[in-house]
């Protein structure tokens, strides 16, 4: 088979209708340029949610005493020894911290909210949200620190501010209620989410004084890539023998749901604008052989072979296909690109948390997303030359040249 | 003379069936996507919002002015006029008093925070889905009584039959306190309910909170058809004052904002696929004008004006743009017509995120109408624009030129 000669053949009868087939490009194009810029649009997505969940105090692995998550207490602690490093190369951690969460009620002069205070070491939580927010007053110093920093919308529903005192009361380690007044250092702005209202934060040493205890109640890992969670996880388990250790994807088992379908989404737009697409590409397919009736009845009485006939019909389609992949994804680039700043979703800022986001959709390229789409859109094509590659073989010699 | 045009573009039509039946495929695809995506997500938001309203908001509240910025107990409200006013009205299903406020709820020596609700229990076993979900013991009945989230029982090592003890700050800084029994226990699959929530009889609260006996922190009205202007209008005129209507949007505001992004993000693919869709008119329309080259030669030549040609052309078009958004509203309508009733699956494993959407594990579509609307106006506009383009040729053919060319 003369491959150059199919080729030659292909090129020619694309360039006989210019502007028809500058019309289907420009349909490939643009479902191609849709579905690559909504593919940079849904894993921009999912990174910010799997951002937000890592980053709110979950971290991509945790580890908790047994029970601890059935009923959040001090009694379900564990303790670690002085100098403790868990046991994880250097080139996969980004950081570990070590806290207490437990359940409180918080007191201003006028009124009360339940909340969770968090005992942690301010110099280990650069691997939380804690670290990234804005704070109006100071930040906790040390874990020593007898100061608590409160979320701005608990602030304002508690009618206090940066300098007064709570109290806080929290059941201490003999099961019994403890009361302590607290200064606030500093009140944080989470942008109007619900950890606002969740988090109270003071130094960790000085919460196991308050609660009498020498012992942490969790564990978290930030890792410096998601994939590596699986054996880190393995390590952790060896290490804590006795201890729940867990991943994102199961304390946050409803984001972890969300990711998937978001993957599940990049497949349906695809399908949906390729089927749009189908119907002009293969209409299109059809009308050049039905046009080429008397010339391929031609060929094939002068003895070119099926073989040949689908080919040519397959790699016109392919040809056809490519550039229009190619116009598609430069276009889906440069959308990206427009869009490189974010996109701002404040106005919906209560329905974007619900399903787990940040205010700002920042897309995500992934350049195994554009191949896929080029490669999904290739078989695309070959598949709808099937049948217009099956009506030129059917074209017999004899009744063509009579047409 | 037009119905003779329109005669011809119709047999024109079907001299390539397959060619039309494509052209049309494509236009009653994006009407039908159209059509029925958006019914789909109209069904399954009106699931959410209404299962939304029935698990605490419900569909509408009247409540003091500031107490939605600021819950605090001394924001209440005399409740008995507006309850007056909804029961007058027929199409409210029901309507009722709420106290709440924060406490601290202990058992023995465990305490947690809790979110504390009075409620009128006879009045909120109807519709409450708290009542529905109570899931061990049963819902409140009458004072003395109260029902909690399974993550607060579990936290409070507390069981039905158990004394439950409530503390908070009553009104004007007094101190709260209670005594009830747990009745009944509730799972809802939202987190934040099961961990803090506690309802008890309203009775029991105003006493614990020093409230009189008409004052409430809400009315709550379940009446899905009742639009807050046509509330604020109406409660103006009695002698309510400084009080807040609440609709659901105000109640609920993720699900009406989730609502209008999805919204959105549905009718950004719908222009992507017109597009697409019309880019294949386009070419569908140079092909009938490339083939029919020859004729329309000869149509020129003997006296036919091209701009009848043309008009016949955009006729073709029409009666493609009709052929297609007719069979996708079609398919749209028996396919939603058939699912309202037996409704799709969603997968097992989503339930539980779906819970925490108020949703149900079946989306029951409810058809779209503005949908309908914008899809045939959008396709009958592109599809005349599609015609328009090649049927420019038309204008320019020279009739001998034409004649001679090999179709």
């Amino acid at each position: 088979m003369n491959i150059k000669l199919l080729y030659q053949l292909s090129v020619r009868n694309i360039f006989r209708h210019k502007r028809r087939n500058i019309m289907l490009f420009a349909a490939i194009a643009v479902a191609v340029a849709g579905v690559s810029s909504m593919n940079t649009l849904i894993r921009g997505f999912q990174a910010d949610m799997l951002d937000s969940a890592v980053s709110n105090l979950t971290g991509h692995l945790k580890v908790y005493a047994p029970g601890y998550r059935d009923d959040p207490s001090i009694e379900r602690s564990f303790r670690l020894e002085d100098g403790f490093q868990p046991d994880i190369p250097a080139d996969k951690l980004l950081g570990w911290a070590p806290r207490i969460r437990v359940p409180a009620v918080i007191m201003s002069e006028r009124e009360t909210r339940g909340v969770q205070l968090v005992g942690v070491n301010p110099e280990a939580e650069s691997i939380s949200f804690l670290a990234d927010v804005p704070i109006d007053g100071e930040g906790l110093s040390a874990t020593q620190d007898d100061r608590i920093l409160v979320g701005a919308e608990l602030a304002r529903q508690l009618e206090t501010k940066v300098g007064r005192r709570l109290v806080i009361i929290t059941q201490g380690a003999d099961g019994l209620n403890r009361e302590r007044g607290f200064r606030i250092a500093g009140i944080y702005d989470a942008q109007g989410t619900g950890l606002e209202k969740i988090y109270v934060f003071t130094g960790l040493a000085r919460l196991q004084q308050m609660l009498d205890s020498d012992a942490i109640t969790e564990i978290s890992v930030r890792l410096k890539e998601e994939p590596q969670k699986a054996s880190v996880k393995q390590l952790l388990i060896e290490t804590f023998a006795n201890m729940e250790v867990m991943d994102w994807q199961e304390l946050e088992p409803q984001v972890a749901a969300m990711y998937l379908f978001a993957d599940g989404a990049i497949y349906i737009w695809f399908i949906l604008m390729m089927s749009a697409l189908t119907f002009g590409l293969v209409n299109t397919l059809v009308a050049t052989v039905m046009e080429r009736v008397k010339e391929l009845g031609m060929l094939r009485a002068l003895g070119m072979r099926n073989r040949m006939v689908i080919s040519q019909v397959v790699l016109e389609s392919t040809i056809i296909m490519s550039v229009g992949v190619v116009v598609g994804l430069l276009g889906g680039y440069l959308i990206y690109l427009s869009m490189s700043d974010g996109i701002d979703l404040s106005s919906f800022s209560a329905g974007v948390e619900m399903v787990g986001m940040s205010t700002h959709l920042q897309p995500v390229l992934l350049v195994d997303d554009f191949v896929l789409v080029a490669s999904m859109s290739l078989g695309l094509g070959f598949l709808a030359s099937v049948y217009p590659a099956w009506r030129a073989v059917k074209i017999k010699p004899l009744d063509a040249m009579r047409h | 003379m037009l119905v003779r045009l329109i005669g011809l573009a119709w047999r024109n039509l079907w001299r390539n069936p397959q060619r039309t039946w494509l052209t049309v495929s494509a236009i009653a695809f994006a009407v039908f996507f159209l059509v029925f995506g958006r019914s789909v997500q109209t069904g399954s938001f009106d699931t959410m919002i209404d299962n939304g309203a029935r698990i605490l908001p419900g569909h509408l509240q009247v409540q003091h002015v500031k107490y939605s910025d600021d819950p605090r107990v001394d924001y209440t409200i005399n409740a008995a006029p507006a309850l007056e006013y909804f029961a007058s009205r027929d199409e409210i299903e029901y309507v009722s008093a709420r106290t709440q406020g924060f406490a601290l709820a202990s058992m023995g020596a465990r305490s947690f925070g809790a979110q504390i609700i009075g409620v009128e229990a006879d009045t909120e076993r109807h519709w409450s889905r708290i009542a529905s979900m109570v899931s061990l013991g049963r819902y409140l009945q009458g004072r003395g009584e109260a029902v909690v989230g399974a993550r607060l029982a579990r936290n409070l090592g507390l069981q039905v039959g158990d004394e439950l003890i409530i503390l908070g700050t009553a009104k004007e800084g007094g101190i709260a306190a209670s005594s009830v029994t747990l009745v009944g226990i509730f799972s809802t699959a939202q987190t934040q309910l099961d961990r803090s929530l506690v309802q008890i009889h309203i009775d029991d609260f105003r006493e614990a909170w020093m409230l009189g006996n008409n004052e409430a922190h809400a009315v709550v009205v379940m009446a899905s058809n009742v639009t807050r202007s046509e509330v604020e209008a109406s409660l103006a005129s009695t002698q309510l004052e400084s009080v807040a209507v609440l609709a659901w949007q105000d109640l609920m505001p993720q699900a009406q904002q989730m609502r209008d992004m999805k919204a959105v993000s549905t009718q950004l693919i719908f222009y992507v696929i017109v597009i697409v869709v019309g880019f294949s008119v386009v070419t569908t329309f140079m092909m009938i004008v490339f083939e029919r080259t020859q004729e329309l030669g000869v149509l020129i030549a003997i006296g036919m004006k091209p701009g009848l040609l043309q008009v016949q052309l955009q006729l073709e078009a029409l009666f493609l743009a009709m052929l297609g958004v007719a069979i996708g509203f079609i398919v749209a309508v028996l396919l939603i017509v058939w699912l309202e009733e037996t409704g799709i699956p969603l997968p097992v494993e989503a339930d539980e995120i779906f819970a925490r959407y108020n949703m149900d594990p079946r989306i029951y579509p409810s058809f779209d109408w503005p949908a309908l609307q914008m899809s045939s106006v959008l396709m009958f506009v592109g599809v005349q624009l599609a015609a328009l383009i090649p049927g420019l040729r038309i204008q320019r053919l020279q009739p001998v030129e034409a004649i001679r060319q090999q179709a």
